[in-house]
């Protein structure tokens, strides 16, 4: 599946915009301000069912309006393929999502009711590039969880029910924590702690394999972006629950109670996993510049999206004004990338950032100049 | 909106499980248009139940006497005890003419989030019941929930000291394949779980 065509009312600084996309990389070019960002952000909006950078709604919908509405067409690519199949082609499906600022939020696929965008997930996966967006490796372990659920996920079809069970068990051991006055009995512990370390270990080993088979190609990708030797980056599963067996881990949990209760949350567990990149030794959310930084969230995200256009369904890429940021050689090597497969949305200020043979291969939408009373960005 | 006793009747029916307000008022219209004959049976329906069905004084059973019509019937297997979450599930496992032994009701499995600790459930009668009845055999059968393993580990604890002595052998039904079922359509958490407990041929 790919985008064939984008529909969007009052997002962002856009109060109405349309266009049309093709199947490969399609390149959207404009000024600060004409609504390149809110392109992908509609596309995200729909398929993935947030914004690009903040997970409220209102930040996105434009400022005097009172609702927000996406339509994305989807299409099958067609025999035609590629930039030479731009005339208008009827969608297979069409997946809206409306928004009010009340907090109402309808999605539909061609018009029917759908519950969240779990549909589009199966259907066209989307990993997203932004550079500003560095929370993946600067913010908080969360979100470095679920990059390791993701990739868990892809792995071992049981992890999310395994992952689920774990929490449950999780939220019964600290709701006794926090209600049980007086003395802690044993006897209502033992049961959830030993489902804990039974889960838990579960949780942590298929991270721990999801990462070791991604290791290997997230370093191929650094080094194919950068042409530097990517040995020395390196991604590294932090767990306090490692080298345990189930006797150890509720022994531990068993010990830990009195402190737990103290500070009313559970100490041990993959719950508290965290991912790290790590060059010579060092953090890099430490030690490395802006750019690296940057470098190396595009490689975990083009990793990550190489891995999924081996899956059943072809990925969309969507790449935030990625182009400034890097030197001409990480251009042409990161519009290479976007060949292998799949549909990819870029944005840019500058066509220059493209030769002519990328430019003549891709789908160049020209959203002009910023709509008139814009102060805002993208 | 309603005259009192209409509200009344629709508040009654919207507190049932899986009855919203909505049905409730429909429910309740429905009832409203019956003729006395139509109506009347389902309110002394309701009355008898609660005059006359009682849990039974030893499994927790749904009975209309002290003992239920299981823990009266001495044909059956008086060593061996399947432990369920509610009566409902005792039908299911009957159904199955699989099983002669008796019963023992819990009331439900245990979840902290829920209010439920062990004092809510049956759970001291159990231990009661296996030394007094010097039962053989105890099998778990509580939901494959986090809340029934958790109740299943639970009871565990609570009759490790039969075990061991050597007097009792607690059970846990296996998990397996539904009959006629294709494997290929089978999930991965069953059909796993059914390869871990798989027996001899």
């Amino acid at each position: 599946m790919f985008i064939s065509r984008i529909k969007l009312t009052n997002l962002r600084c856009r109060h109405e915009l349309e266009v049309e996309l093709a199947d490969g990389l399609n390149i959207l070019v404009g000024a600060n301000g004409a609504g390149k960002t809110t392109v992908l952000e509609a596309a995200s909006l729909v398929l993935v069912g947030t914004p690009l950078r903040t997970t409220n709604v209102k930040d996105v919908m434009s400022r005097d309006r009172d609702h927000l509405r996406v339509e994305v067409g989807l299409a099958e690519p067609g025999a035609a393929g590629g930039a030479e199949a731009a005339a208008p082609r009827s969608a297979a499906i069409v997946a809206a999502a409306a928004y009010s600022r009340d907090g109402e939020r309808r999605l539909t696929a061609d018009g029917a009711p759908l519950e969240d965008a779990g549909r589009w997930k199966e259907l066209l996966p989307v990993r997203t590039f932004a550079p500003d967006d560095l929370r993946l490796i600067k913010g908080s372990p969360r979100r470095r969880r679920e990059y390791l659920d993701s990739l868990a996920a892809r792995r071992s079809p049981e992890y999310p029910g395994t992952l689920r069970r774990y929490d449950e068990a999780l939220s019964q051991r600290n709701f006794l924590l926090r209600t049980s006055r007086g003395g802690l009995r044993d006897a209502e512990f033992e049961p959830w702690e030993a489902l804990l370390a039974q889960t838990g270990l579960l949780v942590a080993g298929w991270r721990a394999a999801a990462l070791a088979g991604f290791v290997g190609p997230f370093q191929r990708t650094h080094e194919e972006l950068t042409h530097e030797a990517g040995d020395s980056l390196r991604l590294v599963y932090r767990t306090n629950v490692s080298g345990m067996d189930e006797a150890t881990y509720r022994t531990r949990l068993a010990e830990s109670r009195q402190a737990d209760r103290q500070r009313t949350y559970t100490h041990l567990g993959p719950h508290r996993d965290d991912l790290r990149l790590m060059r010579a030794g060092l953090d890099m959310r430490d030690c490395a510049s802006q750019g690296e930084q940057r470098t190396a969230l595009l490689a975990l995200v083009l990793a990550e999206w190489e891995q999924l256009l081996d899956g059943p369904a072809k990925p969309l890429l969507l790449l935030d004004d990625v182009m400034s940021e890097l030197d001409i050689d990480r251009r042409r090597r990161l519009v290479a990338f976007t060949r292998r497969g799949g549909q990819t949305l870029v944005t840019t200020t500058d066509l220059r950032y493209f030769s002519d043979e990328e430019l003549e291969r891709s789908r160049v939408v020209d959203l002009g100049p910023a709509p008139a009373g814009c102060g805002c960005d993208g | 909106m309603f005259s009192p006793t209409v509200q009344k009747l629709v508040d009654e029916l919207s507190k049932l499980p899986g009855i919203g307000p909505k049905t409730a008022q429909r429910l309740t219209f429905h009832l409203l248009k019956l003729s006395p004959e139509d109506a009347l049976p389902l309110a002394h329906a309701l009355i008898e139940v609660k005059e006359v069905v009682r849990f039974c004084d030893r499994c927790f059973n749904l009975t209309e006497q002290d003992l239920c019509d299981i823990c009266r019937d001495l044909g059956r297997d008086q060593a061996s005890i399947c432990v369920v979450e509610e009566p409902g599930d005792i039908i299911s496992i009957e159904r199955t003419h699989e099983y002669r032994g008796l019963y023992h009701v819990l009331g439900g499995a245990l979840s902290p989030l829920d209010g439920v600790g062990p004092e809510k459930l049956h759970l001291a009668e159990l231990a009661d019941r296996v030394r007094d009845e010097e039962t053989r055999e105890v099998i778990v059968a509580t939901n494959p929930t986090m809340a029934g393993e958790a109740t299943a580990l639970y009871i565990v604890e609570e009759l490790r000291h039969f075990v061991n002595a050597g007097t009792l052998r607690i059970t846990r039904p296996a998990a397996g394949l539904p009959m006629g079922g294709d494997l290929e359509y089978a999930d991965e958490v069953t059909l796993g779980r059914a390869l871990a407990g798989r027996r001899e041929l």
